[in-house]
C-alpha cells in the first residue's frame, strides 16, 4: 500500500515536469468521448420507449418529447406473456448457469491438476468444440432433442448447454494457480478425490465460479438463435426470442420494441451494477494463462 | 460383493483414474450434444437433403465441388475474413489503450471502466435495435447531426461500403469491453518498477506503452487475437439484426450465408451442410496457425 | 474481510437460482403430464396455430381466436404462436419432420407451394363438405391462390395486393393537389420528382429493394412476364420488362425521386415519419398510419394504363402439416369456417382496413361504407394471383429478382441485369 502512495506520488511529480498537460487534455477528451458513445444509445433507448409513436419516428428526430407515455410498456406486457418469457429466461439461464459452473469445475479441475492418459488430447478436443458455429449443427441437434421428446422443456433446453469449452478452458485457468501441494496434504488426511475437490478446492474457487457463473448466465440470458430453434410454443420462449418476435418485417409499431428491449435488458443491467466485480473477473480471468 | 465395492472405489480413488469421472459429465455433452449433430452435418453434406427430408440422395462430393463455382459462397468467405479484418485488430487496439489509460484505479477510471463494460451485458438484439435507429439515415440522431452540420448523409448501413465496417464497428462497441479487463489485468500486473525506470530515463507515455506495457502482454493478445478470430469467423447475429447480409450481399458472412442456404427457399440442407464442413475445417486452420505464432511469439519473449 | 463478502454473495446467489430453477421444474413436470395429442377424456381438443402475424393485426387475429375459444361449442381451444414469417419458414419444415409441428398454420400463397411439393401439408377439398361452408361465397381469384392441380391446399384467411399510400401534406406543400390519388406510374414519378427535396430530408417514392411484388405488377400491366404460359421457362427478358426497368432506374437513380437502397420495413418507417410523399406495400400499413396521425390517403396499385387495370393479388391461407393427426381436421375445418363467416370477415377487414374476398362480406353495408376497405377491395375485381402452385418463385424473387432490383437502383445497366435474372431464371425453371 506505502510503496503504491509513493509511486503515485512519484508519478504526480513527473506529470508536472513533462508535457502532461497536453497529454491529460487527450487523454480526457478520448475517456470522455467513449463514454458519450456508450451511454449516448442506451440514453436514446430508454427515453424513446416513453414516447408516443410519432415522436419515436419524427424528422428531425429529438432526444426530449413534450408528452410521455406508459402504453409501450403496457402494450409489451398485455400483449405478450412477458411474465413467461422472464420466468423462462430465469429458469433457462439460471439452470444452464448452475449446472455447468459445476460440470466445468469438475472437468477444468481434471484437466488442470490431475495426470492421466489422453490428457492432451481431451484438452484440445474440447477447446476444438469452441470452434464450432451453432448455426452448423443446430439442424441435426434440433432433430436429436426431438428424438428424444425434449422438444419445449426446460431439460431440452438446459441439458445441451450444461457445459461449455470455454467454461472448462476458464476454470483450469483458476486451478493452474492454486498452490501445488494442496491435493498432497488434504490426501494425506484420508480425504478422497471427490472429497479433495468438494471440499477443498471449490472454497478456494468460489469467486472464479461465480465470475464464471456470471458469464454464463450473460450469454444464456442473451443468447437468441438457441432458444429459438429449440422451442415451438410460446409458453417456453425466452426475453430475446420473444423480443424478435416485435422485430418482423413489418414493424408497426416502434414503441413496443423500444419497451421491449429495455425490460430485456434491465435484469442483467440490474445484476451487473451490483455483481459488476462477478462480471467483469469472469472476463478478466479468462485471459490468464495456464 | 463388499469387497469388489471397495477395490472399485480403490481403483477411481487414484487420481489418474478419477480423472475421468471428472471429465465425463462434460465430455459426455460435448459429445451428445456437439459433436454428434457435427457429425450428422458432415454426414448431410454427401447428400442433397432438404429441410423436409424428402428425397434423400447420396451425391458424393457434388456439394463441395459447387462450394468452388458459387460466387456467392466465395464472396461471404471474403466478408467473413474482412469483416475479421476489422473487428479484430480494433477491438485489441482498443481494448489494450483503454486498459492502458485507465489502469489507475481512481474513482473515475473504475467508473469509466465499467461503463465502457456496460454493452457486453446487453444482447447483439438489442445493441442492434438501438443502432440501427440511430443511424438511420431518415429518423436518426447521427444523420440528423451531420445534416445539420451541412453535411451530406451518408447511407449507413445501407451503403454497401460502408455496411460491413459498420457492422464490424457495432461489434467492437459491444464488445470491446471485454478485451478492455481481459488486458487489464494483465496491465496492472505488470510491475511498477519497469514504469518506474522508463520515467526516470526521461521515456514518454507513448514510449511507455510500446516498449513496457506491450511487450509484456503479449500471451494476452494472443489469447485475445485467438478467442476474437474464432468468434469473428462465425459473426451472425448482428448482422442477422442489422443487415441480414445486404446491400448487394455485402454484409453476407458465412455463417449467415449458410443460415440462408438452409433455412430459405429451397432448403438446401445438404449443401449448407457442406459449406458449414468447409468453414469449420477454415476456422479450425486459421487458429491453429494463429496459436502457433503467439506461441512463437511468447517463447522469444520469454 | 473480503472472503467473507464473497461468501454470502455467493450463497444468496446460489441459492437464488437454486431454487428457481427447481421450483419451476416441478411446474414443467406437470406441464409434461398433460396429454401429448392434444385431446383428453372432458372431449377437449387443443390446437396449436402458427402463423407470421406480428404486428398490429396480430392483436386483432389473437382477439379473435380468443373470441373462438370462448364461444365454440365442441370443446376446442386453439393456442396461438406468433413469429417473424421468416423465422416461420425457418422452422415449420424441420418441426412437421420431426412430428413436433403445429396442427394448423397461416402460410402465404409464395411459400406454399414447397411445402406441397414436399409432401408436408395435407389437401384440404373436404373442407367443402363441412357443415355450413359455402364455397360460392369464396371469390374465384382468392381460391385459385391455394390450388395445386385442381387441389385445395390453403383455405384463404385474407387476400392482399400492393397499394399506394400518399401523403397529403407533402402533396399540398409541393403545389399538388392533395385529394387526387396517384393512377399512373408516370404520374406518381413525375409528381415524386416535383416533392423530393434533399434540403429537407423529404423523398418523393421509391421501390424498396426486396420489393419485387412492385416490380411484377408494372412489368405485368405493360405487357412482360416473369414465366411463360406453362412456367417452364424465363419470359423475364422482353422490351417491355427493359422500359419498366429503365424507367424505374431513370426516377430513382438519376431523377432522386427517393432512398436508391432501402427495405420496405425501413421504408415504411419513411412513410410514418412523414418524409415520403408515396409508397407502395400492402394493406397492414393503415393502423400505424393512423397512429402516427399522418394525413393520408390509400389507392389500388398504379397502373400502365388505367382503363385496363391489372394487379397481383397475394394471399394467406389456412393449411394443415401432414403431421397433424387426422382425427384433429374437423376442429380445425370449425375454426376455418368460423374465420369465414361473414361476421369475422367484416371485422377483420373493418378493423386492420383490409380488402375481403369474402362476397357476402363484400356486399355488407357497413364495408361498403367504410372508405378505406371499399376502396382497397376494388382491387379485387381485376387482381389475379402470380402463377399460383409454383414452386420456384420463392428462389426467383430472393435469390434473382431482389439482387437484380438492388443492382438496378444503385446504378447497375438495365439491359444486362435483365438478360442475367433471364438467365438464371432459366437455369432454375428448366
Amino acid at each position: 500500500m506505502n510503496k503504491d502512495t509513493l509511486a503515485i506520488e512519484k508519478k504526480k511529480k513527473n506529470y508536472k515536469n513533462n508535457k502532461f498537460k497536453f497529454g491529460r487534455i487527450i487523454y480526457y477528451f478520448f475517456v470522455v468521448l467513449l463514454l458519450f458513445l456508450i451511454l449516448f444509445p442506451f440514453v436514446w433507448l430508454v427515453i424513446s420507449s416513453f414516447k408516443f409513436e410519432k415522436d419515436i419516428i419524427s424528422w428531425p428526430p429529438k432526444l426530449f418529447a413534450e408528452n410521455y407515455t406508459l402504453d409501450n410498456y403496457i402494450k409489451v406486457f398485455n400483449q405478450i406473456p412477458m411474465w413467461s418469457y422472464i420466468k423462462n429466461t430465469v429458469i433457462f439461464a439460471g439452470g444452464v448457469t448452475i449446472i455447468s459452473v459445476f460440470l466445468d469445475s469438475l472437468a477444468g479441475y481434471a484437466l488442470s491438476r490431475m495426470e492421466f492418459r489422453g490428457k492432451n488430447i481431451l484438452y484440445y478436443g474440447v477447446l476444438l468444440t469452441m470452434m464450432i458455429p451453432f448455426q452448423v449443427y443446430m439442424i441435426p441437434l434440433f432433430l436429436e432433442i426431438s428424438g428424444m421428446g425434449l422438444i419445449d422443456t426446460y431439460t431440452g433446453l438446459i441439458l445441451p448447454r450444461t457445459t461449455s469449452a470455454f467454461g472448462i478452458f476458464m476454470m483450469r485457468s483458476f486451478f493452474i494457480n492454486l498452490p501445488k501441494d494442496l491435493e498432497e496434504a488434504a490426501r494425506i488426511d484420508g480425504l478422497n478425490e471427490f472429497q479433495i475437490f468438494y471440499k477443498i478446492m471449490l472454497p478456494l474457487i468460489k469467486p472464479a465460479m461465480l465470475s464464471l457463473g456470471m458469464f454464463t448466465l450473460m450469454n444464456s440470458w442473451n443468447d437468441l438463435l438457441y432458444p429459438l430453434m429449440l422451442t415451438t410454443t410460446s409458453d417456453m420462449r425466452t426475453l430475446p426470442a420473444g423480443l424478435a418476435l416485435f422485430t418482423g418485417q413489418h414493424i408497426s409499431f416502434y414503441g413496443p420494441v423500444m419497451a421491449g428491449a429495455v425490460v430485456a435488458m434491465l435484469p442483467l443491467l440490474v445484476l451487473y451494477v451490483f455483481l459488476q466485480k462477478y462480471f467483469v473477473q469472469g472476463t478478466a480471468t479468462a485471459g490468464l494463462k495456464g | 460383493m463388499k469387497n469388489k465395492v471397495n477395490s472399485l472405489g480403490k481403483f477411481w480413488n487414484k487420481p489418474n483414474h478419477a480423472a475421468y469421472l471428472f471429465m465425463l459429465p462434460s465430455i459426455l455433452i460435448l459429445l451428445i450434444f456437439i459433436v454428434l449433430p457435427l457429425v450428422g452435418t458432415f454426414a448431410l453434406s454427401f447428400t442433397d437433403v432438404n429441410l423436409f427430408f424428402t428425397n434423400t440422395k447420396f451425391v458424393g462430393l457434388e456439394n463441395f465441388l459447387r462450394f468452388f463455382q458459387d460466387e456467392r459462397a466465395i464472396n461471404a468467405l471474403i466478408n467473413t475474413l474482412q469483416f475479421t479484418l476489422l473487428e479484430t485488430p480494433a477491438q485489441i487496439i482498443l481494448g489494450i489503450t483503454t486498459a492502458f489509460l485507465l489502469k489507475r484505479n481512481t474513482r473515475f477510471n473504475r467508473l469509466t471502466r465499467s461503463v465502457y463494460y456496460m454493452p457486453v451485458v446487453i444482447s447483439f438484439t438489442v445493441a442492434g435495435i438501438i443502432w440501427a435507429m440511430i443511424l438511420d439515415p431518415n429518423i436518426g440522431a447521427v444523420p440528423y447531426f451531420l445534416f445539420k452540420l451541412g453535411l451530406p448523409i451518408p447511407q449507413f448501413f445501407r451503403d454497401p461500403n460502408m455496411a460491413m465496417p459498420l457492422v464490424a464497428a457495432l461489434t467492437v462497441w459491444k464488445n470491446f469491453g471485454v478485451s478492455l479487463t481481459i488486458s487489464l489485468t494483465a496491465i496492472q500486473s505488470i510491475p511498477d518498477s519497469l514504469y518506474e525506470a522508463a520515467e526516470i530515463d526521461g521515456a514518454t507515455k507513448a514510449q511507455e506503452f510500446f516498449h513496457i506495457t506491450i511487450p509484456q502482454i503479449i500471451p494476452t493478445i494472443g489469447f485475445l487475437a485467438i478467442t476474437n478470430l474464432i468468434g469473428s469467423m462465425q459473426v451472425f447475429d448482428q448482422i442477422y439484426i442489422t443487415t441480414s447480409g445486404g446491400p448487394q450481399y455485402a454484409t453476407e458472412s458465412a455463417v449467415m450465408y449458410i443460415y440462408s442456404r438452409g433455412f430459405s427457399s429451397p432448403y438446401e440442407l445438404g449443401y449448407a451442410s457442406a459449406l458449414s464442413a468447409v468453414l469449420f475445417v477454415i476456422i479450425a486452420i486459421i487458429t491453429t496457425i494463429t496459436t502457433i505464432i503467439t506461441f512463437r511469439q511468447e517463447k522469444k519473449m520469454s | 474481510m473480503k472472503n467473507k463478502k464473497t461468501n454470502t454473495f455467493f450463497k444468496i446467489f446460489t441459492v437464488l437460482l437454486t431454487s428457481l430453477f427447481f421450483i419451476t421444474a416441478c411446474g414443467n413436470d406437470k406441464e409434461d403430464s398433460t396429454d401429448s395429442d392434444g385431446s383428453n377424456d372432458s372431449g377437449q381438443t387443443e390446437l396449436t396455430f402458427w402463423n407470421g402475424f406480428t404486428a398490429s393485426d396480430g392483436e386483432i387475429l389473437q382477439e379473435i381466436v380468443d373470441e373462438f375459444n370462448q364461444t365454440n361449442d365442441k370443446g376446442i381451444n386453439i393456442k396461438m404462436e406468433v413469429m417473424t414469417w421468416a423465422n416461420f419458414n425457418e422452422r415449420l419444415p424441420t418441426s412437421i419432420t420431426a412430428g413436433s409441428g403445429p396442427d394448423f398454420v397461416l402460410m402465404n400463397n409464395v411459400d406454399f407451394a414447397q411445402y406441397v411439393n414436399n409432401g408436408a401439408v395435407k389437401p384440404l377439398d373436404d373442407f367443402w363438405n363441412y357443415e355450413g361452408v359455402d364455397q360460392d361465397n369464396f371469390e374465384e381469384t382468392a381460391l385459385e391462390l391455394g390450388e395445386i392441380d385442381g387441389t385445395q391446399y390453403f383455405i384463404p384467411m385474407q387476400v392482399q395486393g400492393m397499394f399506394t399510400y400518399w401523403n397529403k401534406d407533402l402533396y399540398e406543400s409541393a403545389g399538388l393537389d392533395p385529394e387526387k390519388a396517384p393512377e399512373t406510374w408516370e404520374e406518381v414519378i413525375e409528381n415524386a420528382v416535383k416533392i423530393a427535396d434533399p434540403s429537407t430530408n423529404t423523398h418523393g417514392f421509391t421501390i424498396n429493394h426486396d420489393g419485387n411484388a412492385i416490380l411484377y405488377n408494372w412489368i405485368i400491366q405493360n405487357g412482360g412476364q416473369i414465366l411463360n404460359e406453362d412456367e417452364t421457362e424465363s419470359a423475364f427478358a422482353s422490351d417491355e420488362t427493359l422500359e419498366v426497368l429503365e424507367k424505374i432506374q431513370e426516377a430513382i437513380h438519376e431523377n432522386k425521386s427517393g432512398p436508391e437502397y432501402i427495405s420496405g420495413a425501413e421504408l415504411d418507417n419513411l412513410l410514418m415519419s412523414g418524409q415520403i410523399a408515396m409508397h407502395i406495400n400492402g394493406p397492414w400499413l393503415n393502423n400505424g398510419l393512423i397512429a402516427n396521425e399522418i394525413n393520408y390517403g390509400v389507392t389500388t396499385v398504379p397502373q400502365v394504363n388505367p382503363d385496363t387495370p391489372y394487379a397481383v393479388l397475394d394471399g394467406v391461407g389456412f393449411g394443415i402439416p401432414s403431421s397433424t393427426d387426422d382425427n384433429k381436421t374437423e376442429a380445425i375445418y370449425e375454426f376455418i369456417s368460423y374465420w369465414n363467416t361473414t361476421e369475422i370477415g367484416k371485422k377483420w377487414s373493418i378493423e386492420n382496413g383490409f380488402p375481403t374476398y369474402l362476397k357476402s362480406v363484400k356486399e355488407d353495408s357497413e364495408i361498403q361504407d367504410n372508405e378505406i376497405v371499399s376502396e382497397l377491395t376494388k382491387q379485387l375485381d381485376f387482381a389475379e394471383p402470380l402463377y399460383p402452385g409454383n414452386i420456384d418463385m420463392p428462389t426467383i424473387n430472393a435469390d434473382i429478382i431482389e439482387p437484380m432490383l438492388e443492382n438496378l437502383l444503385t446504378g447497375g445497366d438495365p439491359e444486362e441485369l435483365m438478360n442475367q435474372a433471364d438467365q438464371e431464371i432459366n437455369d432454375i425453371v428448366k
